[in-house]
């Protein structure tokens, strides 16, 4: 490796051409069907949800919430053959960083008023983070693949 | 802000292209790579071999449905690397700072 490079103008815009390729590519592929989002939202709201069942019920909910989630995710690596992590794509790590702490704000939430005794509560946030799981990756694959497109 | 800094493993245009490519994601899998760039294996497999060699590729064999399909993913290096090399080819293109620049 060296710091001195001897490149032009040119050969550097040809090379950043390269880059804008590699990203199209990955763009091509970070699309899903329309069905994806909607089945993982729905997993996930049940998983929240079963946080306020009771006994077998809430050990079945959670197992097969949890069975679906993991099927789904394979099946993402299937569709598109890759892997994506926002929290690599620095324009998104803010936005990566807000959802996460919303989530675990909501969960924690759902959580604490189950335990106070507000029955269904879970069961509602269950329901508010599975609908914003859904909006918040449909806005993410299509910011990036804004991001990575070739301008 | 990532320093500028020419990388000769990632200049190569098929390991430029590998690497933006995958700097996107987390990982991706070798063939959806290859399909994607439009090489052969054994193209795309020399190139992996360099940047692996570099340290710049973490390579991950998973079984899927009886077949064997490997995973590729840049290292934190691989991304730094990436990120200071397209910051040198910016700096090339736009050779006076910001800093120095008159108003």
């Amino acid at each position: 490796m060296e710091n001195d490079s001897v490149l032009t103008g040119s050969a550097a815009r040809a090379a950043l051409t390269q880059v804008e390729a590699g990203r199209t590519a990955a763009a091509r592929r970070i699309g899903t069907p329309w069905w994806f989002h909607p089945l993982l939202g729905t997993a996930l709201a049940a998983m929240v949800s079963s946080l306020s069942l009771r006994g077998v019920a809430a050990a079945v909910v959670l197992v097969l919430a949890l069975a679906a989630q993991v099927a789904l995710y394979a099946v993402y690596r299937r569709l598109t053959r890759l892997w994506v992590n926002t929290w690599h794509v620095p324009e998104m790590r803010a936005a990566t960083a807000a959802a996460s702490a919303l989530c675990l704000l909501l969960l924690g939430c759902a959580i604490a008023l189950e335990r106070a005794g507000v029955q269904g509560a879970a069961a509602v946030v269950g329901c508010v983070l599975g609908v914003a799981y859904v909006v918040y990756w449909r806005w993410v694959e299509r910011r990036l693949s804004t991001l990575w497109a070739a301008p | 802000m990532t320093a500028p800094r020419f990388d000769t493993v990632v200049h190569a245009p098929l390991r430029l292209q590998v690497c933006a490519m995958l700097a996107a994601v987390d990982s991706a899998e070798f063939a959806a790579v290859r399909d994607e760039l439009g090489v052969s294996d054994s193209v795309l497999s020399k190139h992996v071999k360099v940047l692996d060699e570099a340290g710049y590729l973490r390579i991950r064999k998973a079984v899927v449905a009886s077949r064997q399909r490997t995973w590729l993913g840049l290292t934190a290096a691989g991304r730094r690397a990436l990120a200071g090399h397209v910051a040198e080819l910016q700096r090339l293109l736009d050779p006076i700072p910001d800093t120095v620049r008159q108003p």
